[in-house]
């Protein structure tokens, strides 16, 4: 019994490994480096080894049908492996420290802006999310900074501070914007251009599609510049201090 | 052979996992820094202080510089704020001869941080000038242009209305002026005076009459204190039978919004070519329509003047009535400061207090000016005058002139400035600036009345060439309405009674010969 156990354990891992190892050449990302994945390989006779700084790549000599590409970064070739749709980078998006600061005296806008690539083989696309960590998303200890309200359920065309107004709003751009923050010459939320420094919005704690793209872009991808401000207005106190909001970045494959 | 399946069935789930959706994520922070700003601007040094003349000096520094951004500079004389400016020089001009003035300045952010002061530096103003002698006369005659008597006068221009003059001129070197006029070749009727060393000069004469001859001289002073006479003539009004006198504006008013100050005024504008101008100084108010910067010339009822508070110093505000005959009303006036609330800012004193029985003096004594020297005159027709501190008592229907003799105050004076609560609301003051009569012998102000009867506080206010208070009057007025009917007792009950008495008698007397028939009768019976 103990015998037939072994010997049945050890067919049920000579199954497992040999469909695994033997299917595996197609799986994902078996070599990684700072700056790309690859998602295939494959164990062939012949063929030959291409090096570069960031990666290793062997074609072989078994895959009919094959094609060689190359850029300055990649020399790849395609053969019957076609590659798994679903890769997707996405770049750090730096922090953003707004500038100049606001003096309590006289108000006014402080503005920066941060930018990230997503770079993905799917077909089908991806999107972008934008969401704070808290609600108001910009604060300092006890103290915050209110999330900008649009007038309107769209975004505002214009970011507009009244003299009582403090408040913390962002506004992405890009080639691939989502509908919400294109706009038709003053009016945001309908399908038009993306004009800059246009379409401002409240960061939330409600994940927001910033970008929406339908079709792979690999392997140059897409950035998205994302511009934040803080108004203050001329009549209002807002206590001193370093306010930071926590903003987190989401891209999806579709 | 169960577990066979098992294996296939792990196998084929780990290899189903790539075929998921992929999401990736990334955090990042946005900062943003409120205030912080304790760092003040670095000093200013001061690049020179050049008295151009016997009564200006020029200063010029250079720029500070802040971690936040330079607001502006203050300028100080003597160790007093004299300006606030946005710019790396100023002209300090009405300064005496001779004499020796200090100055620094210090810089300011937007937070309020404020460097420390420059060094000090002085200097002493040139001599006073010496007259020399006068030039040919011009021949530019009225509305007439061309070039004046003088090597370095061009496109001298004098453009009359009916009401006005206007002399427009220029001069090869920066000069001040001086313009007198008058209906002699006294020139006995007043005289104007640019200070400010220019090359383009342009001034206006008003409260002229219609159709009238007035002789004119300009003298201009170079730097170097030489006064030359570049043109004296004549010219002549416009006639206009009918022309008039425009009433003042009133209730003017202006109000500080952060940086903005709202003017806003209560005029009805019953002829269509009556239009209103508000002229703007940082110095004091302006007396005629064109000594100051205009904000707003049209019809309207109030105005918003943006960023005109931006240096933080009083803005002084004058507004005008004019017509398309160049005819000029007096000014109303009212001043708007920043401060940490909005307020309305005017030159009156608090309208919060009692209203006197007496006039009461606030500031000053009777060395700059007497109470009963002030006079209140009504009425086209039949005119009244009182003096100020006899109880006075105006119709609410006809306008009234307050009138200061020339002689009743010190020449070196500057302003005189009268106030007039509305007495259903102290706090609605309408100020005006009393201006030398054409005959030049006396301040005097057209005020139309509010039109609300009951009593108020009027104020005479005389400033200094330093725009200080040197002398406060106050005292109570009464508005009336004479147009109002009598109450029916006793009054019109005696005029009813006899009405009836006078038919009584009417009636009797006409019935007379009944009277004798039945006497008659009387006797036969």
């Amino acid at each position: 019994m103990v015998q037939f156990l072994s010997r049945s354990l050890v067919q049920a891992a000579l199954v497992t490994l040999v469909v695994v190892g033997v299917l595996n050449v197609s799986n994902a990302q078996v070599m990684s480096s700072t700056n790309y994945k690859m998602q295939s390989d494959s164990v062939n006779v012949g063929g030959n080894l291409s090096n570069s700084t960031n990666f290793n790549l062997e074609d072989t000599t078994g895959e009919i049908a094959t094609g060689f590409s190359s850029s300055t970064n990649y020399q790849i070739r395609a053969g019957y492996q076609q590659l798994q749709g679903g890769f997707l980078s996405l770049s750090a998006a730096p922090a953003v420290v707004l500038a100049p600061n606001l003096p309590g005296l006289t108000g006014g806008v402080s503005t920066g802006s941060t930018a990230f690539l997503v770079t993905t083989d799917n077909v089908a696309g991806y999107t972008v999310t934008i969401v704070a960590s808290s609600s108001p998303a910009m604060q300092s200890g006890a103290n915050s900074i209110a999330n900008y309200v649009p007038a309107g359920a769209s975004p505002d065309f214009l970011f507009t501070t009244n003299p009582t107004d403090v408040h913390f709003a962002y506004s992405p751009e890009g080639p691939d914007i989502a509908v919400r923050f294109q706009d038709a010459g003053s009016v945001c939320g309908v399908a038009g251009t993306d004009t800059v420094s246009r379409c401002w919005d409240g960061l939330t704690t409600t994940p927001v599609e910033i970008v929406r793209r339908t079709s792979a872009n690999q392997p140059s991808g897409s950035t998205t510049t994302v511009q934040f401000r803080v108004g203050l207005g001329t009549s209002v106190f807002v206590p001193e201090g370093v306010y930071s909001a926590t903003t987190t970045i989401t891209a999806l494959t579709l | 052979m169960k577990l066979l399946w098992v294996s296939f069935v792990i196998s084929f789930l780990y290899l189903g996992l790539p075929l998921c959706t992929v999401a990736v994520t990334n955090d990042f922070t946005v900062t943003t820094v409120i205030g912080g700003d304790t760092m003040a601007p670095t000093t200013p040094i001061i690049v020179s202080v050049v008295p151009i003349a016997s009564t200006q000096i020029d200063i010029t520094w250079t720029a500070a510089t802040d971690d936040v951004a330079v607001a502006g500079y203050r300028v100080f004389r003597g160790g007093v704020q004299i300006a606030t400016t946005t710019l790396l020089s100023y002209s300090d001009a009405g300064l005496m001869a001779s004499t020796t003035y200090s100055y620094f300045i210090d810089a300011f952010d937007t937070t309020g941080n404020f460097s420390s002061s420059s060094a000090t530096v002085a200097t002493t103003t040139q001599a006073a000038p010496v007259v020399v002698a006068t030039s040919t006369p011009t021949t530019t005659n009225a509305g007439s242009s061309g070039t004046a008597v003088g090597d370095k006068v061009l496109n001298f221009v004098i453009t009359t209305t009916k009401r006005s003059a206007r002399f427009i001129w220029e001069t090869q070197g920066p000069t001040t002026y001086t313009v007198v006029w008058g209906r002699t070749l006294s020139y006995e009727l007043g005289s104007v005076s640019g200070i400010i060393f220019a090359k383009k000069h342009i001034t206006n004469i008003d409260s002229l009459e219609p159709g009238t001859v007035y002789f004119y001289q300009v003298s201009a002073t170079d730097v170097r204190g030489t006064i030359k006479i570049i043109s004296s003539d004549q010219f002549t009004t416009k006639n206009n039978e009918a022309a008039q006198s425009l009433p003042s504006v009133q209730s003017f008013n202006a109000t500080a919004e952060g940086n903005d100050v709202r003017l806003s005024w209560n005029q009805n504008f019953s002829n269509p070519d009556w239009y209103v101008r508000v002229v703007r100084s940082h110095l004091f108010y302006p007396t005629t329509i064109q000594s100051g910067a205009v904000v707003y010339e049209g019809r309207g009822q109030s105005f918003i003047d943006r960023e005109a508070l931006r240096d933080r110093s009083p803005q002084y505000y004058t507004i005008f009535m004019l017509d398309s005959t160049g005819a000029v009303s007096a000014g109303a006036v009212a001043q708007a400061y920043k401060q940490a609330a909005p307020s309305t800012g005017t030159a009156t004193t608090s309208p919060e207090l009692a209203i006197p029985s007496l006039p009461s003096v606030e500031i000053g004594d009777d060395t700059i000016l007497q109470a009963s020297s002030i006079s209140i005159s009504q009425g086209a027709v039949n005119q009244t005058t009182v003096a100020f501190d006899a109880g006075v008592v105006l119709e609410i229907r006809e306008s009234y002139v307050v009138s200061i003799p020339v002689s009743a105050v010190p020449k070196n004076l500057k302003s005189i400035i009268i106030t007039v609560q509305n007495p259903s609301n102290q706090r609605d003051t309408s100020a005006y600036l009393l201006k030398l009569n054409p005959d030049g012998d006396a301040y005097t102000a057209r005020i139309e009345p509010l039109g609300v009867v009951g009593q108020a506080r009027m104020i005479i206010e005389v400033f200094d060439y330093e725009q200080a208070t040197v002398r406060r009057i106050v005292t109570a007025v009464s508005f009336i309405d004479s147009t109002i009917r009598a109450p029916f007792f006793p009054d019109r009950l005696l005029s009813y009674g006899g009405l009836v008495l006078a038919g009584i008698l009417l009636v009797g007397l006409s019935s007379w010969p009944w009277w004798l028939l039945a006497a008659r009768r009387c006797r036969r019976d």
